[in-house]
């Protein structure tokens, strides 16, 4: 389920090209990242998506000329505010689809994207399960095969430069394609391919309450989507930009997106009691 | 009825003149707990491989394997090599068929030596699940099963955890309830505790004896230290030459006072012969057998320990690997005098390894001083050998150092045949056993003549035998007067080669002793009699 | 080779080769929705190749390298991420590729750019790092198979320059298409031009890894692939399964695969 509302949270972004509904998204990506990974971290990935939203901003008008309204040239090249605002709101877009992208990492453990893609594709969920294990694991043997030919000086093994390190890549790749055999043997030993169908071990039953949340999501999806397809499609920014109005629509949207809130809240009464 | 049984099963490895197995002759009842040992390289893992079809390796095979009366192989055993070579199809073989019988390889469980490598998935819950999920097991079923299997080996306080953030000895647990998991009826280990330290090792045969008393399993277990299991054990078989011998079980119990063992007779032999002239005592038990030969082996004398002057000095060292990681090393002093061995003793994760390459300049201490006046001509085992080969054979990792080291093809041959390699010089360094494999690094580092030589559990993984061929080179290597600094959880080997003894202790040096005077005050941290120290008293005894 | 792994190979192929058509087609026609659109059509492109290698019914051999090999070039990339732009990734696809085929090719590539932004931070360029250095590894396996890499050594180091400029050509259009409105010709160029100097090094980089890495990884690699094809796809079961296979061949699988 909450594989599904991010699905439709960066597809709603994405196609919802339209200055109040992106502002939205955005504050709705920003609050739920402070929701769900703190203020710090929150403020900190904003440090760097400021630069990034002007750059987007800046670089559109100099890719694109087009718009009624020049601000200044540079050079032979004019400068619109409709491109302007194009650039900026697709730089608020991108921030917001950045936000939405590490709420879900967030949120989508790896047992999570496994459960969404474990019925279709076993092999490849299995995969991407042992990878991630694998990652950390190796760059710790990195390290530590560097530090054992650091240590050997009396054979001047521990050159630091590109070839040596590139060397004891090689001799981590050895190393863990020998344990790879092993580990195939580990997977054959208990039954991998034994030609039967896989079944999945799944912790949490999808419980009635979960039911009602689900139903209660895809009626404000469908909405959410509704709105923003009327929003969008009607909105345009050249030659001229649209006038913006106050329109009920926006709060569906916005309750669409601050669902995680909707789904924190019953908790939050429960506890602060 | 036979759990297991071998009728004339002959195999050899494709392309080898002589067979590995020959004409094997074995039956190992229902209920059974049997360790099997033999020297390293004599079959012990094609043994038991041959037993869980989906390991066997192609080859050629004869005679029949069955449990429980059911045969392993069916018909075509022979033929079946040719399957590997139809790359393409084979890969594209297995189709669903559920209505099939379980076939009789599912009667048996399989667990290997390293806890690391055997681990599949990310989390402990998926990994218990995993082969439950392979064999179609109905959701239901497999959640009483998880839960069964989880309970019975107290693995739930860590059900949800990563499988990446378990200490080697709850891997290895995990393994064994993994593998138990799928209800096999007999257990086949490969040497499960070899990479274990020595308390992990006792917790993993604890649950192992429980499965087999108490949930009936018959269990097999290939092992180079019969000595720890051996009190769990119903049965032991030998194998040599590629056939099953049997094996009397009291040959690895330790001694108990009236069975007055070989061992504590030869402690005692050696005890009077020594030159040193202890005055031998009455020996009772394997433990006062180890005591004399412990007071008999040669030492550096106490004034070059007491040198003023370290090779190696670590002054009140602290470090630890991030900010917000707890201290490794707080506070720990250590002074390693020239020409003596110095062997570093602890639990696990006390810091061992770390202390061992902050000495070697590798990390930087946040607080203290390291001082190596050796610091040019050192050289490291690391824990796992396999980090110090690059090369394609043993003979051109032996070789690969000769520029900078200054030694040549002769010096690397003897050094070969000094730890048992020279047969082994063409294979690839990846092909050799965990024992041969470390024999090689601490060939390959003794090569370049280290004046400082580091070793991080140097008799890891190694049989009584190679651990003796160890112990030599690390005395001669002290007689040429090279300092060398080993930690080692391998107490009767550090007793026998050790100058002095330093534990480590929430980061500290708890004592800093002779090696002699340091076991005797201890209760816990003793050295036990193995085929180690029975072969050292032998040797000594020579 | 049987028919059915025929079938899907051209898919793959005909599936890779449809983004950038599809791409084309929205930039040149300026449609309103091109962000929304070029992230489905990757996302679709990489779910389509993933849904192929799992039909192929792979074996651990085919399994494992791809996994080992993409957590490397993963760590690879955490562990010279000090240095920018040089990173090994691309080499380690191109030998994956290479040695084991192009799926692995494929299947290395985008574990490695999946799962090494788990450490380096999701985001939208995901799924086009998956498919631009899926597409460099599978593009070395076509080319292995064609003999080209066997023939004349030095096209190996040809195609790791290439391909590192193809992989940011990719990425760069992740960005122009969706992000740039309205598209003209000379911003196309001069955002492609902006990036063309990252892309030159990352395109030497490469050469410099496959210098170091390409004989001794090809002779290590295939040494492991000979191990795998030793140890079998259990030499006993596969032979049950095999008649199976037989039997129901007959009744076939959606032709489409």
């Amino acid at each position: 389920m909450p594989a599904a509302f991010f699905a439709a949270a960066l597809a709603l972004t994405m196609a919802a090209v339209q200055p109040v509904l992106t502002v939205i998204s955005l504050a709705a990506a920003l609050s739920c990242g402070v929701l769900l990974r703190g203020w710090l971290r929150t403020l900190r990935s904003l440090c760097w998506q400021i630069p990034l939203v002007l750059l987007v901003a800046v670089a559109n008008p100099l890719f694109s000329a087009s718009g009624s309204t020049e601000l200044f040239r540079i050079g032979l090249r004019a400068v619109y505010l409709e491109s302007l605002c194009y650039g900026a709101v697709m730089g608020l877009m991108l921030a917001a689809v950045i936000a939405w992208f590490s709420n879900a990492a967030r949120v989508l453990t790896s047992d999570k994207v496994m459960a969404v893609l474990g019925n279709r594709l076993p092999t490849v969920s299995l995969m991407v399960s042992m990878a991630l294990r694998l990652v950390p694991h190796f760059v710790d043997r990195g390290r530590e095969i560097a530090a054992a030919h650091d240590a050997c000086t009396v054979a001047r093994a521990g050159a630091r430069d590109f070839a040596a390190r590139v060397r004891q890549t090689s001799v981590l790749m050895e190393w863990s394609m020998e344990d790879s055999l092993e580990t195939a043997d580990a997977m054959r030993a208990r039954g991998w391919q034994s030609g039967r169908r896989r079944t999945r071990y799944r912790r949490g039953r999808f419980t009635s309450h979960d039911a009602a949340l689900a139903a209660l999501l895809a009626a404000l999806a469908v909405a959410a989507f509704a709105v923003a397809w009327a929003a969008a499609s009607t909105y345009r920014f050249y030659p001229t930009m649209d006038p913006l109005h106050w329109w009920w629509g926006y709060a569906v949207y916005a309750a669409f997106l601050l669902f995680p809130f909707i789904a924190r809240g019953e908790e939050a009464l429960r506890w602060t009691r | 009825m036979d759990a297991l049984s071998f009728q004339g099963f002959s195999y050899a490895y494709p392309g080898a003149d002589a067979p590995v197995l020959r004409a094997v002759d074995w039956r190992v009842p229902a209920g059974a707990f049997v360790i099997l040992v033999g020297a390293t390289g004599s079959g012990k893992t094609t043994l038991l491989r041959c037993a869980k079809p989906e390991l066997a390796v192609a080859g050629e095979r004869s005679g029949e394997v069955r449990a429980f009366g059911r045969s392993l192989y069916g018909e075509g055993a022979n033929d079946a090599s040719e399957d590997a070579e139809d790359v393409e199809d084979a890969a594209a073989a297995p189709a669903a068929d559920a209505a099939r019988e379980a076939p009789a390889s599912q009667l048996i469980g399989y667990v290997a030596q390293n806890p690391e490598t055997q681990i599949v998935c990310d989390t402990v819950w998926h990994e218990l699940a995993f082969g439950l999920e392979n064999a179609g097991t109905p959701p239901a079923l497999m959640r009483r099963r998880v839960a069964e299997v989880a309970h019975f080996f107290g693995i739930e306080p860590w059900f949800g955890r990563e499988t990446a953030n378990l200490s080697g000895g709850q891997k290895q647990l995990l393994n064994l309830a993994s593998a138990l998991a799928l209800r096999p009826r007999v257990l086949l280990l490969d040497e499960p505790t070899g990479q274990l330290d020595p308390v992990a090792a006792k917790n993993f045969l604890h649950a192992l004896f429980r499965v087999n008393r108490e949930c009936g399993i018959t269990v097999v277990m290939a092992t180079h230290a019969p000595e720890s299991a051996a009190a769990y054990a119903t049965a032991a078989v030998r194998l040599e030459e590629g056939r099953i011998a049997p094996a009397r079980l009291e040959e690895f119990l330790p001694q108990s006072a009236s069975g007055g063992g070989d061992m504590a007779c030869r402690g005692e032999t050696l005890a009077a012969e020594d030159a040193t002239g202890t005055t031998a005592t009455p020996a009772r038990g394997g433990e006062e057998a180890v005591a004399h030969v412990l007071a008999s082996s040669p030492r550096a004398p106490a004034a070059v320990v007491r040198s003023s002057s370290p090779a190696l000095e670590l002054r009140e060292v602290s470090f630890r690997y991030e900010r917000d990681l707890p201290w490794v090393l707080a506070g720990m002093c250590l002074r390693a005098a020239p020409g003596t061995v110095h062997a570093i003793v602890g639990g696990n994760g006390c810091g061992k390894s770390t202390a061992l390459r902050v000495a070697a300049g590798v990390l930087k201490p946040e607080r203290g001083r390291v001082r190596n006046a050796l610091r040019d001509a050192q050289a490291l085992v690391p824990q796992d050998p396999r980090a110090l080969f690059a090369c394609d054979t043993v003979r051109e990792e032996l070789m690969e150092w000769a520029g900078p080291a200054r030694y040549g093809e002769d010096e690397a041959r003897a050094m070969a045949a000094r730890f048992g390699l020279e047969s082994l010089l063409e294979r690839h360094p990846s092909d050799l056993s965990g024992g041969q494999q470390q024999l090689l690094a601490e060939a390959k580092v003794l090569l370049t003549r280290p004046r400082l030589l580091l070793l991080d559990e140097p008799a890891k993984g190694l049989d009584a035998a190679s651990k003796l061929a160890v112990a030599r080179s690390l005395r001669a290597e002290r007689e040429r007067g090279a300092t060398i600094v080993m930690v080692s959880h391998d107490l009767s080997f550090v007793s026998f080669v050790a100058d002095e003894v330093t534990m480590l202790f929430d980061g500290e040096d708890a004592c800093t002793e002779p090696a002699a005077a340091f076991f005797e005050g201890n209760l816990f941290f003793r050295p036990e009699p193995d085929g180690f120290t029975r072969l050292w008293a032998q040797e000594g005894a020579r | 080779m049987s028919a059915r792994s025929r079938g899907g190979r051209a898919l793959d192929a005909i599936v890779l080769a449809a983004v950038p058509v599809v791409l084309a087609l929205a930039a040149l026609s300026g449609f309103a929705q091109a962000a929304l659109l070029s992230l489905a059509v990757v996302v679709a492109a990489v779910c389509l190749l993933f849904a192929g290698f799992e039909r192929s019914k792979p074996g651990l051999r085919q399994v494992m390298p791809a996994v080992v090999l993409g957590a490397i070039a993963a760590a690879g990339r955490v562990l010279f991420a000090p240095l920018p732009d040089c990173k090994p990734v691309s080499a380690i696809c191109i030998l994956a590729g290479a040695v084991f085929g192009r799926r692995c090719g494929f299947m290395v590539g985008a574990l490695a750019a999946l799962v090494s932004n788990f450490f380096f931070g999701q985001g939208p360029w995901t799924p086009w790092q998956m498919y631009g250095w899926g597409l460099v590894g599978y593009l070395a396996g076509v080319l292995a198979d064609a003999g080209v890499f066997e023939r004349f050594r030095p096209t190996v180091y040809v195609y790791g320059f290439c391909s590192a400029l193809l992989y940011g050509v990719i990425l760069d259009s992740w960005h122009v298409i969706g992000y740039v409105n309205p598209l003209t010709w000379q911003g196309a160029l001069l955002a492609y031009g902006a990036g063309m100097p990252f892309n030159v090094v990352h395109g030497v980089a490469t050469v410099a890894f496959l210098l170091v890495i390409w004989a001794p990884w090809r002779r290590k690699l295939e040494r492991i692939r000979a191990k795998y094809a030793l140890v079998g796809e259990g030499q006993y079961p596969v032979r049950a399964t095999m008649r199976l296979e037989q039997k129901s061949a007959g009744r076939g699988r959606s032709p489409r695969c």
